[in-house]
């Protein structure tokens, strides 16, 4: 990163509803430019943390600045400045896509002149320009997200914050509404979003990890995974859990995983291991249809470190 | 004889194709996965196979017997949970499940108390379906569908908004069902896609490719490459205007370039030449393969 000037600055925000907490003690920097994913359960915590930075929710303790401003004493710039799409977006869908611009561009006060302007811009960059009479209740989930986004944006927000995004929507649609996010991001634009699909955390340039209102983990997608020191050997085969048995008998303690119509070995000694797996199916008359070796996916380190998590040893503190 | 076949099948409605299928068959004890965006006609084709909707014209043949006009021998033998939740919102756990044991003639309770503990449900069956967080809903509804120990299992996105925690918890749960049932589930996600034994990617009706994720993957030509840069974007744009380029397009910290050939290749490689890049060769994802086959479609029609 060559600019790293810090936008979003959280220190111990912590967030409690009656007893539950939310958010707990989270501390974390998001520099200008950047797409930063949370990622986690529900429940986790994410929304609250956005709903914190936004100015919506007023946190318990800790502090949060935001473009400079604190949320606590300056949330009127802070919401000037910030664009936010929660995970249900209110379109009016008997409105048409331009009477839906109008309608954020009224609540932002931005002046009817100037909102003309905005909506042709924001319709050009998201491409919806051929659809502007259309009725947002018309259109299709992938667009409705870029309508959402459009809206979003037309007070031309210096960061985004986007609440589960393309759930629901078909890869090529999310690839699409991505393009535009990166887009975005060059011109400078923040973007941070909570997201259950670790899918779409792998596109964003930092990761943080949350669980019951904690981040367990932060870095880049690239160093999450290489901190995780094992390799994984995927295995497909028709008869895949007597595999598993005929593996365990061999090895009780073989981390491994059954997934759909594959198993998922997480170990150290992946050559050598799978050397081993082939005569141990052979030996067993297991037929075998798959047997690669592979690197670990943001799926697998979630899991682990959240599996560690549960058992109580922090075993790699590299990644907070 | 496969346990699903399909032949020519369509359907209309008005003046739309919904789906178009010239044929696909789904071999017994398989997890199929079925791609496609919003309206391409996965939902359709799975409800005709269910027998809740007749074809327009062709066959849909589930264990050798017409999906619809001999939907009552075959009912028995499947389950079946819809995107919209096939649940009763305002009705507990336990009196859905009820319900679906009526339905589907499972007399014995014992059973219902079964499906209810193996999927951790049982603290929460007095609560109304509307109550539980959308993840849980989705356990229900699979608990509805298996109880009658179906032989073909359709789950029509059964993990959207799942975390990922949950989703492995389920995918492990479809491991253990496919030892004794054929699975065809649809999903946006291309890492579950990933863990299906075959898939199809379906658009506008009609299935545009259908086999192993690995054979899937390997039928486009060209090369694939990783790009880390410290600039990523002023490349890319140069990348976009470049012939030899195929496709690029950014993935998180990554640049993702598409050649069509070694030569490309050694363009590309001369183009990061004091650039201070890192670059490495890797294969195609299915979303590339995706992608490639709805652009292709595009320009063919």
């Amino acid at each position: 990163m060559s600019t790293s000037q810090i936008v979003i600055e959280s220190q111990n925000l912590f967030k409690e509803f009656s007893g539950i907490i939310a958010v707990n003690e989270v501390s974390l920097n998001v520099s200008k430019g950047e797409i930063f994913s949370l990622v986690g359960p529900d429940g986790a915590g994410k929304s609250t943390f956005i709903r914190l930075l936004c100015t919506i929710l007023a946190p318990d303790s800790g502090s949060a600045r935001v473009l400079g401003f604190d949320i606590r004493k300056e949330p009127e710039d802070i919401r000037r400045l910030v664009g936010y799409m929660p995970q249900k977006f209110s379109l009016y869908e008997d409105l048409t896509v331009e009477e839906n611009l109008n309608f954020y561009a009224h609540i932002f006060s931005i002046p009817l002149e100037e909102a003309q302007k905005r909506e042709d811009e924001v319709l050009k960059f998201s491409r919806l320009a051929p659809f502007r009479k259309k009725r947002a209740g018309t259109l299709s989930g992938g667009m409705k997200q870029k309508l959402a986004l459009s809206c979003a944006l037309m007070h031309s927000p210096s960061i985004l914050f986007l609440d589960e995004p393309t759930t629901g929507v078909d890869p090529i649609s999310r690839r699409e509404f991505w393009q535009l996010l990166f887009d975005l991001k060059a011109k400078g634009t923040t973007i941070f979003l909570a997201t259950p699909y670790l899918e779409e955390a792998e596109r964003s340039n930092r990761v943080a990890f949350m669980h019951t209102g904690r981040i367990i983990a932060c870095n880049t997608p690239e160093k999450l995974k290489t901190s995780f020191k094992e390799k994984i050997i995927r295995l497909k085969s028709d008869h895949l859990l007597e595999a598993k048995e005929a593996l365990l008998k061999v090895w009780p303690d073989l981390k491994i995983i059954n997934y759909g119509s594959e198993l998922r070995i997480i170990s150290e000694d992946v050559s050598e291991r799978k050397r081993k797996i082939s005569k141990i199916l052979m030996e067993n008359a297991i037929p075998l249809a798959e047997l690669e070796i592979t690197d670990p996916d943001l799926n697998d380190v979630f899991i682990q470190i959240l599996q560690e998590k549960n058992h109580g040893n922090n075993r790699n503190p590299e990644l907070n | 004889m496969e346990i699903i076949e399909i032949q020519n099948l369509t359907k209309k409605f008005a003046d739309l194709t919904a789906v178009n299928i010239a044929s696909l068959s789904i071999p017994e004890g398989v997890i199929f996965g079925l791609l496609g965006p919003n309206g391409s006609g996965k939902t359709t084709a799975i409800r005709i196979l269910c027998g809740i909707l007749p074809p327009t014209s062709g066959k849909a043949l589930v264990m050798g017997l017409d999906s619809f006009y001999q939907a009552e021998r075959i009912r028995g033998f499947v389950g079946y949970t819809s995107q919209f939740c096939s649940l009763y919102e305002d009705l507990t756990v336990e009196e859905n499940l009820e319900f679906y044991a009526q339905i589907y003639g499972v007399e014995s309770k014992a059973k219902r108390e079964e499906t209810l503990s193996r999927y951790e449900l049982s603290r929460f069956r007095n609560r109304r379906i509307r109550e539980l967080p959308p993840g849980k809903k989705q356990w229900v509804a699979l608990a509805c569908a298996v109880m009658h120990e179906p032989r073909i299992l359709f789950l029509d996105e059964p993990t959207s908004g799942m975390d990922p925690a949950s989703r492995k918890d389920f995918w492990e749960e479809l491991s253990i069902l496919k030892q004794k049932c054929t699975i065809l589930i649809t999903t946006h996600l291309l890492d579950e896609a990933e863990r299906c034994q075959m898939i199809a990617f379906m658009h506008l009706g009609r299935v545009l490719a259908v086999g192993t994720p690995r054979e899937i993957k390997a039928v486009p030509q060209g090369k694939v490459f990783n790009v880390i840069l410290p600039d990523p974007v002023s490349f890319l744009s140069e990348l976009s205007v470049s012939p030899f380029v195929q496709d690029a397009y950014l993935f998180g910290n990554i640049l993702r370039v598409i050649v069509q050939d070694q030569e490309g290749a050694a363009k590309l490689i001369a183009m990061t030449r004091d650039r201070d890049a890192r670059i490495q060769e890797t294969n195609f994802s299915l979303e590339d393969c995706y992608v490639r086959l709805v652009h292709l479609e595009g320009s063919a029609t």
